[in-house]
């Protein structure tokens, strides 16, 4: 139980599944205790992951925030500004995916996924067909979190630092803050 | 600041009157004037790729201090928090990250530079008007006159001069992110109060180090190749990351665009590599600099093709003083 209590937010531990950052017995446990509503996510995650690593950026269409805000206008209530579910969730994992995938970024992964150590394997893919596929080589394992940890921090003072001398005060901010808060969005 | 305001008031008053035509640059020179002075509360959303945040911007001046709150409103909480040279970043997980500006250097040149002195490798260009969260805009755009920067639209309230709405523009004309208010209020009565930082679980200060606290602070960064225009326009050397380890840091900017250089130890495994997070192009290298291992990241709003030329052209000398 002690386990439990110092167990690390569940999207959190659902995003270390996905980049196979956790131990044998937690991942045991994760897929034990997964819901259909986590399930959903991590396809979500990877979806989008796999998007990304293929296409970088992605336009936006033209009307599209003319909508969002004619979708604004006609809620009454400000807790109601949010789009479908669906695209919520979609846009969420872009940016975490984005962020968690920083380190693995190199051209070896554009160009396609390194095969997975045959050993990782059964593990995870266990009944799960859903993560099939999905897991990358763990590059360091446990260093996830530092990882993060340090490009948040390149974000902050680069953000810092161009809002203070860009052309644009907020936008950097809105960057950084968009990016955090979509990486553990539920 | 009073005699400031009361002119922003006075151009605006001014411009009700239809026979005074405003220019392209003192649009925005004023655009960059508002966003400081002026009192402001209003909604936001953020668009790059397929996502879209919706965000909530609170600006006031207290004791001649700007202060401003950006918060995001849908999903996680996460917002950052500007008093004066405090700046702190509430993350997702209710962590908090708190950054002290050395105050030697300040935004206040940005303005002038602008009206003055439009950089150059950009042509500006008036598009008529526009209505942008149910106010008269005028529209702008920034058009790059070389493929190693990035160009903007911009739209600035015809009444305030506030900028309402702003896109990134690819040289193809992709939109790489799209920032707009859907609401705005002006003099909305806000008080410090509005802009206090919430309680937290952990905090993590991105303390600033003297150059010389640490080697990497030391690391000279020549840069054998920089577009056209950009210089460098501050630096500094921080404790950063789970790990608190001195990080250098050096901006360059050519008053519009801007990415930074950051130095640190090779750490090991160094992960070496070119992302984008969103609009944000971020390449890792390693170098070396007399015989010593550094990492080089390059983080900013620019082309891969400038980034990329950028870290090829670059070397890391060491200084002795």
């Amino acid at each position: 139980m002690k386990q439990e209590q110092h167990a690390a937010p569940r999207g959190e531990t659902l995003s270390a599944l996905l980049d196979n950052e956790v131990s044998e017995l937690d991942t045991r446990r994760l897929l034990r205790d997964m819901t259909d509503a986590d399930a959903e996510r991590l396809g979500c995650w990877q979806l989008a992951r796999d998007i990304l690593q293929r296409h970088p950026v992605a336009a936006v269409p033209a009307d599209f925030s003319a909508r969002i805000a004619t979708a604004l206008a006609q809620q009454p209530q400000p807790r109601h500004w949010a789009l479908p579910l669906a695209r919520l969730a979609v846009a969420a994992s872009v940016a975490l995916a984005t962020v968690v995938g920083w380190q693995y970024w190199d051209d070896s992964q554009l160009a396609g996924a390194p095969a997975l150590a045959s050993s990782q394997r059964p593990v995870l893919l266990e009944g799960h067909e859903l993560v099939s596929g999905v897991m990358h080589p763990p590059a360091r394992p446990a260093a996830l979190t530092q990882e993060r940890e340090r490009m948040e921090d390149m974000l902050v003072r680069h953000s810092d630092f161009a809002a203070r001398h860009g052309s644009q005060s907020v936008v950097p901010y809105a960057r950084f803050i968009s990016l955090e808060a979509g990486k553990e969005q539920q | 600041m009073r005699l400031r305001l009361l002119m922003v008031l006075l151009v605006g008053l001014a411009l009700q009157a239809p026979a005074e035509e405003i220019s392209a640059p003192q649009l925005l020179e004023k655009m960059s004037h508002a966003a400081r002075v002026l009192e402001y509360r209003g909604r936001l959303l953020y668009l790059h790729g397929s996502m879209v945040s919706t965000l909530e911007l609170l600006h006031a001046r207290f004791d001649d201090r700007e202060h401003e709150r950006l918060t995001q409103l849908d999903g996680q909480l996460a917002e950052v928090i500007r008093r004066g040279e405090h700046v702190v970043c509430v993350h997702a997980d209710r962590t908090i990250t708190r950054l002290v500006n050395r105050s030697s250097v300040t935004p206040l040149g940005l303005h002038e530079r602008l009206s003055s002195a439009l950089p150059v490798q950009y042509q500006l260009l008036l598009d008529g008007d526009d209505r942008i969260a149910g106010r008269p805009a005028h529209q702008l755009r920034l058009v790059p006159l070389d493929q190693f920067r990035y160009g903007y639209r911009l739209w600035t309230d015809q009444e305030s001069g506030l900028l309402l709405k702003s896109e990134l523009v690819d040289i193809d004309g992709v939109v790489l992110e799209r920032l707009e208010f859907v609401s705005l209020e002006l003099q909305p009565k806000l008080t410090e109060a509005d802009f206090e930082v919430p309680s937290t679980l952990r905090e993590r200060a991105l303390d600033s180090l003297a150059d010389d606290a640490h080697p990497s602070g030391l690391i000279a960064l020549e840069a054998g190749w920089l577009p056209e225009g950009f210089v460098e326009v501050d630096r500094d050397l921080r404790l950063t990351g789970g790990a608190r380890s001195p990080v250098a840091a050096a901006t360059y900017s050519d008053g519009l665009a801007a990415f930074t250089l950051f130095v640190e130890s090779l750490p090991e495994n160094a992960a070496e590599g070119t992302s984008r997070l969103g609009p944000t192009l971020a390449i890792s290298r390693s170098m070396s600099a007399d015989n010593v291992g550094w990492l080089v990241t390059l983080v900013g709003e620019v082309p891969a093709l400038t980034g990329e030329r950028v870290l090829t052209n670059l070397s890391l000398g060491t200084t002795h003083d």
